[in-house]
């Protein structure tokens, strides 16, 4: 495939903890453009693999491209610089920062990170400020949490902080967003309204590989699905096609 | 002189050195979260090494013995304090910032200043060993002719004129989109590393920028009282610098100054101050330190966030939901606190 085609690859990416082997010699590619479904029953290495891909575990051996470039030495902040975005699968977030200002540390370079520019350009630093804020107002507004913007992150209940870790990483302007469960302990109406954003989302060209284990959801929305068991990529096609994979079916999704 | 004026003075002089000392800390700890238990001897290099850039060559006449001796005038060698108080500091933060966390990188900076602590006291050819340095020309006393009382307040002058631009340069920090991410890797550092912050830098800058501020504190400390040696820089004193910042109020500068008013100026030198107790002279030390402890558990427990805690920043509304251009109201800037 091209890399056009192709946004993200992972290739004989291996991981042991002590002995046991999380992710052993998986291989797999993500579809650029599309709602990619990374599915496998509890200790088949999923969230493993989220934390190799975006960095917080080093693979050896093995490696993974993104976007064209071979990432596997990047550390995690380099990662997320090129537009390598993930969610955590508990939800987390900045505590005692507001609604409002969990949306405005995302953005990358911002000009007032740097100490001198806040100093000698407050006006450029004000300006971009304006801007980041009225982006973060009106993400905020698409996901139903503008009244809450003045809030502290920490007093939002668990749904809302799921919506708040979905509105927080588009800030970061991600190419390819990789949300570990985030369906996880949401009730099934706002889990509808999660699917729906990303579907939104997808369309704007931002790729989408997501852990699930809500499978209608992964039905409903994914255009491709990679099956997991035992730390390898047991099998990857349509929800359709790997649902007829007898392999998948004793390993998964029962019979 | 007017022994009233000295003690007025002196007391300025203490409050605008633990002003600077906390906010330093403020920055390290409050914005960035890094646990910094050696920041008193970033306040003491400060000191020596502008003590050191002030007195001129050793030549064994006044007895010490200690490196450079360059006799520079005033602002610069306060400057060289706090420069070589953040080279330090950068040096210990590659040591306890790179892969350390948390309670590990606390053990470190505590090993680092009983490091410190013992080698500057053993090496009598650094700044003069255990009996330290003496004997530290003010800055500009020679240019005026004025008594040692007047002068006084001429220091004061100084050394206000100097917090307040350490003053500035912290309410910048606070409110920009720097502090802003300090604070968001201060909650979530794993979180802030995947969104592109190179965490490791920014905790590095502010473990810099707050060491740059205890030796600033230093070098005006010792250029008033003209001397400095290790009993003054004890471990012990690291945690008064902390308790003012935790009674105070962690992130945020109004706090850290309060905490700077109520902890070692009120307790620790009002107190010194006291007549002594004939029977019991410990008594009145001891019980400073009691009611320093007290007052930390107090607020502790009924104030955990301090006495001015962090403030909420709260931004411009803009009229999403009601239709118009978006169109920032008066305030203009985004930065703008309402608490």
């Amino acid at each position: 495939m091209s890399q056009q085609a192709e946004i993200l690859h992972v290739e004989h990416v291996t991981h042991a903890f002590g002995g046991v082997k999380a992710v052993d010699d998986c291989s797999f590619s993500v579809p650029s453009g599309k709602i990619t479904a990374l599915i496998g029953p509890n200790g088949a290495g999923k969230s493993t693999m989220v934390n190799i891909v975006s960095g917080f575990y080093n693979s050896q051996p093995g490696s993974v491209r993104f976007n064209g470039d071979d990432i596997s030495r990047w550390p995690p902040f380099r990662r997320g610089g090129s537009g390598l975005i993930r969610t955590f699968q508990i939800s987390r977030g900045f505590g005692a920062l507001t609604v409002a200002e969990n949306m405005m540390a995302p953005p990358q370079r911002q000009a007032g990170e740097q100490l001198l520019n806040a100093i000698f350009r407050p006006g450029l630093v004000r300006e971009q400020e304006r801007q980041i804020y009225e982006k973060a107002l009106s993400l905020l507004n698409t996901f139903g949490l503008y009244e809450k913007r003045d809030e502290y992150a920490r007093n939002l209940s668990g749904g809302q902080k799921r919506l708040l870790e979905m509105a927080r990483a588009l800030m970061a302007a991600p190419k390819l967003l990789l949300l570990d469960e985030p369906m996880a302990g949401v009730n099934p109406a706002l889990a509808e309204q999660l699917a729906q954003h990303i579907v939104e989302l997808s369309k704007t060209g931002v790729t989408f590989l997501l852990i699930e284990h809500n499978l209608g959801i992964v039905d409903q929305i994914c255009d491709h699905v990679i099956v997991m068991a035992s730390g390898r990529a047991l099998a990857t096609g349509t929800m359709a096609q790997v649902r007829a994979n007898q392999e998948v079916v004793a390993a998964y999704l029962g019979g | 002189m007017d022994s009233i004026v000295l003690y007025a003075t002196t007391l300025l002089v203490f409050f605008f050195v633990n002003n600077i000392l906390t906010w330093g800390l403020n920055i390290q700890f409050g914005y960035a979260g890094i646990l910094n238990f050696a920041f008193i001897i970033f306040m003491a290099l400060g000191a020596y090494v502008t003590g050191v850039f002030t007195l001129p060559m050793a030549n064994g006449i006044s007895g010490q013995t200690y490196v450079l001796g360059v006799s520079w005038p005033f602002p610069l060698t306060l400057l060289m304090g706090g420069l070589a108080s953040a080279a330090v500091g950068l040096l210990v933060g590659l040591i306890a910032l790179k892969r350390l966390r948390s309670d590990y990188m606390a053990i470190v900076t505590v090993a680092v200043g009983v490091i410190t602590y013992d080698f500057v006291g053993n090496t009598t050819g650094l700044f003069n060993g255990w009996d330290g340095l003496g004997g530290v020309p003010s800055p500009l006393q020679d240019r005026f002719s004025i008594s040692y009382g007047a002068y006084q307040w001429v220091f004061v002058l100084l050394a206000g004129v100097v917090m307040l631009c350490m003053w500035w340069l912290a309410q910048k920090i606070d409110s920009s989109p720097y502090g802003r991410t300090l604070r968001a890797i201060r909650e979530d550092q794993d979180v802030a590393e995947s969104f592109g912050k190179n965490t490791f830098k920014y905790r590095m800058s502010a473990m810099i920028i707050g060491c740059f501020y205890a030796g600033i504190a230093g070098g005006l400390l010792i250029e008033y009282i003209t001397a400095i040696n290790p009993s003054g820089w004890t471990t012990g004193e690291t945690f008064v610098i902390w308790t003012a910042l935790l009674i105070g109020g962690t992130g945020n500068n109004w706090g850290a100054a309060l905490g700077a008013l109520l902890v070692p100026v009120l307790f620790q030198e009002v107190t010194r101050f006291l007549p002594q107790v004939a029977s019991n002279p410990d008594l009145i030390p001891a019980m400073r330190n009691v009611i320093v402890g007290a007052l930390l558990i107090t607020v502790l427990w009924f104030r955990p966030q301090g006495i001015i805690p962090e403030r909420k920043w709260r931004f411009y509304d803009l009229p999403l939901k009601r239709g118009g251009p978006a169109a920032p109201t008066a305030t203009e800037g985004a930065n703008v606190a309402a608490g």
